[in-house]
């Protein structure tokens, strides 16, 4: 029996709160695969998108603080990679990682002004999820596990904004993305390209200005649809709230409804990982592609 | 940041005697005093039976008793207002019900008249520190309650005027122990955070003198812990609260009610006129007279401020011959002497050895019992250990804990405390506590009926006045058990509530006078009463002594 | 009125002395002493910051540092030992308003603490708090813990806060935790923590009368019954 091979799991708020199907299914294909998600012991909120602010070397104190807690971690777990599934907090880890990897200076200041921790020496390597399944399994690998092909199922991914931009921190291409749509294909689903897969879905606009969010889910969906999505996937629990809710408040507007899932939950299915599945979600997708394994 | 050394070199000696005899004495049970023989422990050793401590009151309701000299030094002063200085046509504040004291007393009766239906702008609680500044903070050990299927209010009862030497009012006990089980209840519906197991029910210690278990505890942090929920439902209801304002002389009116009181802003001395229809007195205990000479568990404002303001105005007193040292107060180091350590760690198993490391009492005997073992061990029998500043102690061998609950019981449980010694160098996992006892609870006091009323000697209630806690008498007897009095302040603290706000929807107040203050006076020149002593005191005074002998009033 | 000197306060003739600084103010005091008797030593008759005097009300917080040395120390007068060359002042008060809120009317969850705390989402993890308690507590990790939902953890976490408010003076993003935190709590005792089965047996036979009478006997029966009583009752192990 091959040992799993671990990896370091950074949840982020969100998963914990909103998005804990991305997490049940994303753990239970990883282990189907594989490998092992192992959470980061004691860690923080990742700052969002404070942490970007260059010049707020203040900002960057809470993504820093969990990179030293990877690293401390990766001397347990015997790997230095960290992976992550929102890709708010990806965004943010891996952006803050490299801009402490290049400024030999702000990561003094920082080492310096947290003197309750150990220094942070710059080698973890922050790795989204879908990279891992791309780079170190493989789509073809994954292909040959699947019991429930998607039956050419039209599924439109959507990517969002912070998983691919910029160039040097996106998981791929920041105009045409095309890993997740590789993804889908591999498990035998048709991946619908539409004009609106890299549109930002509103962010945090959530909670101050609502109009946004609908007038940007409706365009995002309106698109997808129009070319004949039955399912969005999407990667992060912030964009997934945001649609959802954008498709509730558009109501009459979208000339029908689109099922929302995460795309690690289509993965879940593809396997045959019922049980990881939330009961409704599994109906749903039973329903629209098929339900035998 | 600080090695503190922890015990010094001389004490090592008999700590390891004490941890030589542990292992055999895990198996013993010191045998229980006959009361033969408590009778004679308390009469030749408890403090409360040194004739020179105490003498005979000469004036006021309870002239002739006999109390401590700290206690009588108090009750025959002359107040601190005059008069014919204060004016009583601007009234500052003019409310239906007037509390002072913001301890859990003070905070229960403000929560219970609210309930009761007296709005919360018509409730004034004024403290002389901050709300909530009180003893009931650093109660520790837990809160008796007989909620346990093999225990019941009858069986709590007998515990509770057994404890108390029979000199109980048997009408209060009752309604303490009925009463237990509705303020936990309502405790559960706060949020109180007590220690509960998976079930749901509560974890519950046995304490001195108690035949079942039945202290509920929220870690060794039980008082803090109730009197910051109740602060926090008090300051959620925006019940008005005065701080450092502390009440100086209760007013009465025309017609012989008590009206309110004059409070003092101990920051800019102006004084303040409050008039109330109901005034309800939780003013505590009074830890900080040093009664012959003991250091005190007490926070800094406990003086008897209350005691010494009912009496003026003519209010019975009950037990105040009788006043409970904690038998574990802490002996060293210098820093923490005289600091509570709770009875909780008996309850726990620790027991008491000398120097030798052998036991000499049953750990769990009432208090009164307990302090007495320890100060006749000490210097009776000379077998206690005598620290670098002349202070003696016995061991409360702690470390037994660890052994008979599990490593990490006292982490666990006896968090405060742990950190408390931790400090200062001392491992009380691993090392011993030293301990010797501390002055702590005000047995007696005002004395009240069920309904909270304060009363006059001949058992007629004062219209207006009110009281509840420490400063009340007839509860407890001659000694009071572990956990009753932060089952006292709820309990009573809820009847002065409600009793005040179903007086205050028929009472009126008269024109407000202070003639008893003038009364007083002249009582005090009819007895012979010659002091410049004045009272209440208020605050201690610390400050040392060079100081004390070179300081000069500048005027400002 | 001057009171009579518990036995710890009056220290013996020829002590060794340490130099401290009270708001700049230099004062040779003995040695052991803790910063709150160093102080009345030195002649403060306190008002404010003096409460407990044992460690359980916050109410004494005090900052310090040392010469030739950046940090800056906290600690609580009652407990903390004089040190030679220590600078210190005592925090009389922390500015922060509770916000009123019915406990009836709230849900045990992450976002019900948020929307009465909102400012509590602004935590950059600098953990200034936690270095700053006297107490111990992982202050920041609560925080966190707290924003996630995990109100239970957090509960315990934060059970041994004093509420001294020296964090919430020192915190850059002006989250005042010890209001946070006592509202956590609160939520966990209420609607978390199961009820007792016990107490509502106990408490509904008490209703119904089971103890009325042979209270009503023992309230008149008087102390030589009580005495009797008393001696013979069996004690639970």
């Amino acid at each position: 029996m091959k040992k799993m091979r671990k990896i370091m799991y950074y949840p982020g708020c969100t998963i914990k709160t909103y998005g804990q199907r991305y997490e049940k299914t994303a753990i239970a294909v990883a282990k189907a695969l594989g490998f092992e998600l192992v959470e980061l012991p004691r860690w923080n909120c990742c700052g969002v998108v404070y942490g970007l602010s260059e010049d707020s070397v203040f900002h960057h104190i809470a993504p820093t603080r969990n990179l030293i807690r990877a690293q401390e971690f990766s001397r347990e777990l015997g790997t230095n990679d960290l992976t992550t599934l929102c890709s708010m907090c990806y965004h943010v880890l891996k952006r803050v990682n490299d801009y402490l990897r290049s400024n030999p200076e702000a990561l003094e200041k920082l080492n310096k002004f947290m003197d309750d921790e150990e220094d942070y020496e710059g080698g973890i390597n922050v790795v989204h999820y879908l990279t891992i399944l791309r780079d170190d399994i493989g789509f073809d690998k994954i292909s040959e596990k699947v019991r429930r092909r998607l039956n050419g199922a039209k599924v439109a991914c959507y990517y969002g904004c912070m998983l691919v931009k910029p160039r040097e921190t996106g998981i791929d291409d920041p105009e045409d993305p095309l890993i997740m749509d590789e993804l889908m294909e591999s498990l035998g689903a048709e991946a619908i390209d539409y004009p609106f897969k890299t549109e930002c879905c509103g962010a945090y606009h959530i909670v101050s200005d609502k109009e946004i969010v609908k007038k940007r889910a409706v365009k995002i969906i309106k698109a997808a649809l129009d070319r004949g999505a039955e399912i969005i996937a999407t990667t992060c629990p912030l964009c997934h709230y945001n649609l959802e809710k954008g498709m509730e408040m558009a109501g009459k507007e979208l000339r029908r409804k689109v099922l929302l899932v995460y795309f690690t939950e289509l993965l879940a299915f593809a396997l045959g990982l019922d049980d990881s599945l939330e009961k409704n979600v599994l109906k749903e997708l039973k329903r629209l592609i098929g339900g035998e394994k | 940041m600080g090695e503190y050394p922890g015990y010094p070199e001389e004490f090592w000696e008999s700590i390891e005697k004490v941890e030589e005899t542990r292992e055999r004495r895990l198996k013993e049970v010191y045998r229980r005093i006959t009361p033969e023989e408590k009778e004679e422990l308390l009469r030749k050793w408890h403090p409360d039976y040194r004739p020179e401590g105490k003498r005979k009151l000469r004036i006021g309701p309870n002239k002739g008793d006999s109390v401590p000299n700290e206690v009588a030094d108090l009750l025959e002063a002359h107040a601190l207002i005059n008069p014919d200085e204060i004016s009583l046509e601007e009234v500052d504040y003019d409310v239906d019900i007037l509390i002072i004291g913001g301890g859990g007393a003070g905070a229960s009766a403000a929560l219970w008249a609210n309930y009761s239906g007296v709005p919360a702008d018509r409730i004034l609680i004024a403290t002389k520190l901050r709300f909530g500044d009180a003893n009931t903070k650093m109660a520790q050990g837990g809160i008796q309650a007989a909620d346990r299927p093999n225990d019941s209010p009858v069986l709590h009862f007998i515990d509770v005027i057994g404890g108390g030497h029979f000199a109980n009012k048997p009408e209060l006990v009752r309604a303490l122990v009925e009463d237990a089980l509705r303020i936990i209840k309502w405790h559960e519906e706060l949020g109180v955070m007590y220690d509960k197991d998976e079930e749901g029910n509560f974890i519950e210690l046995s304490g001195g003198g108690t035949c079942r278990k039945r202290l509920h505890a929220a870690k060794d942090y039980t008082g803090l812990e109730i009197m910051r929920v109740l602060m926090d439902e008090v300051l959620n209801k925006e019940i008005p609260i005065l701080e450092f304002s502390p009440a100086v002389e209760l007013l009465m009116d025309d017609r012989g009610q008590v009206a309110g009181a004059v409070l003092v802003n101990l920051e800019t001395k102006e004084y303040l006129v409050v008039r109330a229809k109901a005034t309800i007195l939780a003013t505590g205990g009074f830890g900080r007279l040093h009664i012959q000479g003991f250091p005190t568990t007490n926070h800094y404002g406990a003086t008897m401020d209350g005691v010494v303001m009912a009496y003026r105005i003519g209010a019975h007193l009950v037990d105040m011959d009788s006043v409970q040292y904690h038998p574990t107060g802490a002996a060293y180091p210098e820093q923490i002497v005289g600091q509570l350590v709770t009875e909780k760690v008996r309850g726990l198993g620790a027991q008491l050895v000398n120097a030798e490391g052998e036991q000499f009492i049953y750990p769990l005997e009432p208090r009164d019992v307990v302090a007495s073992a320890i100060i006749r061990e000490c210097y009776g029998r000379n077998k206690g250990i005598i620290t670098p500043t002349g202070m003696r102690g016995v061991w409360l061998d702690s470390p037994m804990i660890e052994i008979i609950h599990g490593e990490g019981t006292i982490k666990r449980y006896l968090a405060a405390m742990y950190r408390q010694f931790k400090r200062f160098g001392i491992d009380i996992t691993k090392e011993p506590i030293l301990v010797f006892p501390t002055l702590h609870y005000m047995n007696g006091g005002v004395e009240i009926n069920v309904y909270a009323q304060a009363l006059y000697p001949n058992g007629d209630p004062i219209p207006g006045l009110f009281a509840a806690g420490e400063v009340t008498g007839g509860v407890h007897g001659k000694n009071r058990l572990m956990g009753n009095s932060l089952l006292d302040v709820n309990v009573f603290g809820r009847r002065a509530g409600i009793s005040a706000a179903r007086h205050v929807k028929h009472a009126s107040i008269g024109r407000l006078t202070l003639n008893h203050v003038k009364r007083w006076e002249e009582m005090l020149k009819k007895e012979g009463i010659k002091t410049d002593r004045r009272a209440p005191i208020l605050l201690p005074d610390y400050r040392g002594p060079r100081v004390l002998s070179r300081a000069i009033n500048i005027g400002i | 009125m001057r009171m009579s000197q518990a036995k710890t306060t009056v220290k013996q003739p020829k002590m060794k002395m340490v130099t401290i600084y009270v708001m700049g103010k230099k004062y040779e005091v003995p040695e052991g002493l803790t910063i709150l008797k160093a102080l009345e030593y030195v002649g403060y008759r306190l008002i404010r910051g003096v409460g407990c005097r044992a460690g359980f009300c916050g109410a004494c917080a005090t900052v310090y540092r040392f010469k030739d040395d950046y940090k800056l120390y906290t600690g609580l007068a009652c407990q903390t030992t004089v040190k030679d060359g220590m600078y210190l002042v005592m925090i009389p008060f922390v500015p922060a308003k509770k916000p009123v809120y019915d406990i009836e009317k709230l849900k045990p969850d992450a976002s019900t603490v948020i929307s009465i705390f909102p400012e509590l989402t602004r935590c950059v993890a600098c953990n200034t708090c936690t270095k700053s308690c006297p107490q111990e507590i992982q202050v920041m990790d609560a925080v966190q813990e707290i924003l996630r939902g995990n109100l239970e953890k957090a509960a315990h976490m934060v059970f041994d806060c004093i509420a001294c408010g020296i964090c919430s003076m020192r915190c850059p993003a002006e989250i005042v935790h010890y209001h946070v935190f006592q509202l956590v709590r609160r939520l966990y005792g209420k609607y978390i923590a199961k009820k007792s089965k016990h107490l509502e047996d106990k408490l509904k036979a008490l209703e119904e009368g089971a103890f009325k009478e042979e209270l009503d006997k023992l309230v008149t029966a008087g102390p030589s019954v009580w005495k009797r009583l008393y001696e013979s009752r069996e004690i639970e192990k």
